[in-house]
């Protein structure tokens, strides 16, 4: 069982971490030690922080993707108000406007960002040619220029700070 | 009519199978909880191949109360399927 030294201590490493991406964690304090909770009690078990709401095989391969933060954290934060399990949440459920809710789970509906290609396929390219190995759009922060390869940008510009309207769409995919 | 057979499927990590087990607890019903995170082996194969019957996402909590299953922290479908199981 992980003291709460130790849940305390990762809370306020997470906020810290979190606020540099304008990530909000969960307002509500009694939730967030449960959530914290379970994500120690996976990082013992398994190495690495996995998803507390989430079946983890053991095997960081196979769970990388919901390695916390998750593959899905953004398009959960941004369709539903918070990930999954509810650690990160938008500005409304963090200022109490809102309240976070049990959400349907994303993984395996989402396509992969990068395609799997191999290194025979990539020395075959021909020089001076730009190949797209991306299948998400790619944003662009038209204050600072960051780019970043996701279906939707992120809450904040995790570079310049401002927030997500200020991305521009650079490549559309689908 | 005696109450319907009920099982929880839940990760003892998450905050959502433990809302939704307190919830069952406050209702006074009796089930059947089985933590699939703190399962191996053989076992566990097992009942992940249930639950993803029940519920193709493999997502928990799953609820299973007689004939109906509830994915999630979803506290009216709950009462609703203890209702019509009456």
């Amino acid at each position: 069982m992980p003291s709460d030294a130790e849940i305390n201590d990762t809370i306020s490493r997470l906020k810290r971490e979190g606020a540099k991406g304008g990530y909000n964690l969960n307002p509500n304090t009694e939730d967030l030690k449960i959530i914290i909770d379970g994500y120690l009690v996976n990082e013992k078990r398994y190495g690495y922080p996995s998803c507390p709401c989430r079946v983890a095989s053991g095997d960081l391969l196979k769970d990388r993707d919901i390695v916390c933060p998750c593959d899905y954290r953004d398009a959960d934060v941004s369709e539903h108000g918070a990930c999954y399990c509810s650690l990160y949440v938008d500005d409304d459920i963090a200022a109490g406007k809102k309240q976070p809710h049990s959400i349907p789970e994303r993984r395996g509906k989402q396509k992969k960002a990068v395609a799997s290609t191999s290194a025979q396929e990539i020395g075959n390219m021909p020089e001076g040619s730009i190949t797209f190995l991306v299948k998400t759009n790619i944003w662009r922060c038209t204050v600072c220029g960051y780019l970043c390869a996701k279906d939707e940008p992120p809450p904040k510009c995790p570079i310049c700070g401002v927030k997500k309207d200020r991305f521009e769409l650079v490549v559309k995919v689908g | 009519m005696g109450q319907p057979y009920i099982v929880f499927y839940g990760l003892s990590t998450c905050m959502w199978c433990k809302k939704t087990k307190a919830f069952l607890d406050g209702k006074g019903v009796k089930y059947n909880c089985v933590f699939v995170n703190e399962l191996t082996g053989e076992e566990r194969e097992k009942v992940m191949d249930l639950v993803e019957k029940l519920n193709p996402d493999l997502s928990f909590p799953t609820v299973k109360i007689g004939d109906k299953v509830i994915v999630g922290y979803n506290v009216d479908k709950i009462e609703e399927a203890l209702k019509s199981a009456e």
